[in-house]
């Protein structure tokens, strides 16, 4: 089961592939409804988790974040916590461009309680 | 006197168990008595084991919703800091782009647009406090040979050291911008008619006798034509900023390197 959402001005690109495992979201993240589109998300991510035993990783090149988007990716992030606790392969990977170092320290606050491997890399 | 129950309980099992009372008629009551008070006890105590029991589960219970509100509590936190950083970041960027929006990225001089913020401010304040505004509106001469002879990364330089020139001649006096191309407009506050042609005059003399040096090989000397105008009743800026415009054309028919007031 995969999940496809393009991007607008206000929400991000969205895909996860079932098969590769992989999570990718990227751009601004503002929408008015944050909550209804992040819980097709923290759904698919929870169906892979109990579903399959492959890793799971997330390619995350998100910029501004609304409050309501910040709490989301962090239930997202809390729920690849508990599969990593519980022995799962999981990691995130966060890109930012050279020119918006800004975004780096952001990744930064996220990544902090977070003991799954967690990468802050520059494109 | 308080009763030893202990002292009692004794006497009474040792008076159950005598052989003598067996037939007493107050015997097989007391027994039962004895009995009923056993099973008494025996409720107490299980009622105690259950009222402990629940007290320890909502031991647990309170300890883990405590336990999950301290983690909502963190999380709370966090999004609060994430969502402040965030917020920080848009404002620094806002007042970049503000910046960006209002400054002339060649000369660093205000841009037109901010130019005309200023205009607007200082036309009110003559409107209302009948306070004094001159406006001049000041022109490279023959700039075009300057980027087709040299190129327009000299032409840049030219203009970069003229607006030099400019912003240090006017001073406190006044406010000055890049107009646009190798114009530049010069609000003059607080001054009459005659102190703005002075400052002007002064201000083309200036121009026209530096020397712009911008390598060992190339030294350029500019004049500039100025058009002046000066506020008047029912004037509206438009009406202003035309007549120095008027000025400055007319400044350049008259042979350039001069100053009209119109």
């Amino acid at each position: 089961m995969n999940l496809m959402l393009n991007a607008t001005q206000s929400t991000p690109a969205i895909s996860a592939d079932w098969d590769s495992g992989v999570l990718s979201m990227s751009g601004d993240s503002y929408p008015e409804n944050a909550f209804e589109m992040y819980a097709d998300v923290i759904k698919w991510v929870e169906d892979f988790l109990s579903n399959k035993e492959s890793p799971l990783s997330l390619e995350l090149s998100l910029l501004y974040l609304n409050t309501s988007s910040i709490k989301s990716v962090m239930d997202v992030f809390d729920l690849i916590e508990d599969a990593f606790q519980n022995g799962r392969e999981v990691s995130v990977r966060w890109y930012y461009e050279e020119s918006n170092e800004r975004v780096s320290e952001l990744a930064e606050e996220f990544k902090e309680d977070c003991s799954f491997p967690f990468h802050i890399l520059e494109k | 006197m308080k009763t030893d129950s202990y002292e009692l309980e004794t006497r009474i099992e040792s008076l159950l168990k005598d052989d003598q009372y067996l037939d007493h008629p107050l015997r097989e009551a007391l027994s039962e008595l004895w009995e009923l008070n056993h099973q008494q006890w025996q409720r107490v105590e299980k009622i105690t084991q259950l009222s402990d029991s629940y007290q320890s589960m909502m031991m647990r219970r309170e300890r883990s919703l405590s336990e999950r509100f301290n983690k909502q509590l963190r999380q709370l936190e966090k999004i609060t800091r994430i969502s402040d950083m965030y917020q920080k970041n848009l404002h620094e960027m806002n007042l970049e782009l503000e910046k960006t929006s209002l400054e002339d990225p060649l000369t660093g001089l205000p841009n037109r647009r901010m130019i005309m913020r200023h205009l607007e401010g200082e036309f009110d304040r003559a409107l209302l406090n009948s306070q004094q505004l001159g406006v001049a509106m000041v022109d490279v001469d023959y700039f075009k040979n300057v980027n087709d002879d040299y190129g327009h990364q000299v032409g840049d330089e030219v203009l970069i050291s003229l607006s030099q020139i400019i912003s240090s001649h006017v001073g406190e006096y006044g406010f000055c911008g890049r107009w646009g191309g190798e114009e530049f407009l010069i609000l003059i506050l607080d001054s009459n008619k005659d102190q703005v042609i002075q400052y002007m005059s002064e201000l083309r003399e200036k121009i026209a006798l530096s020397k712009i040096d911008l390598s060992p090989t190339i030294m350029i000397q500019l004049s500039v034509s100025i058009g002046l105008s000066f506020f008047m009743e029912g004037d509206s800026s438009d009406v202003l900023l035309g007549r120095a415009d008027k000025g400055l054309y007319q400044a350049k028919k008259e042979g350039r390197n001069n100053i009209v007031f119109n």
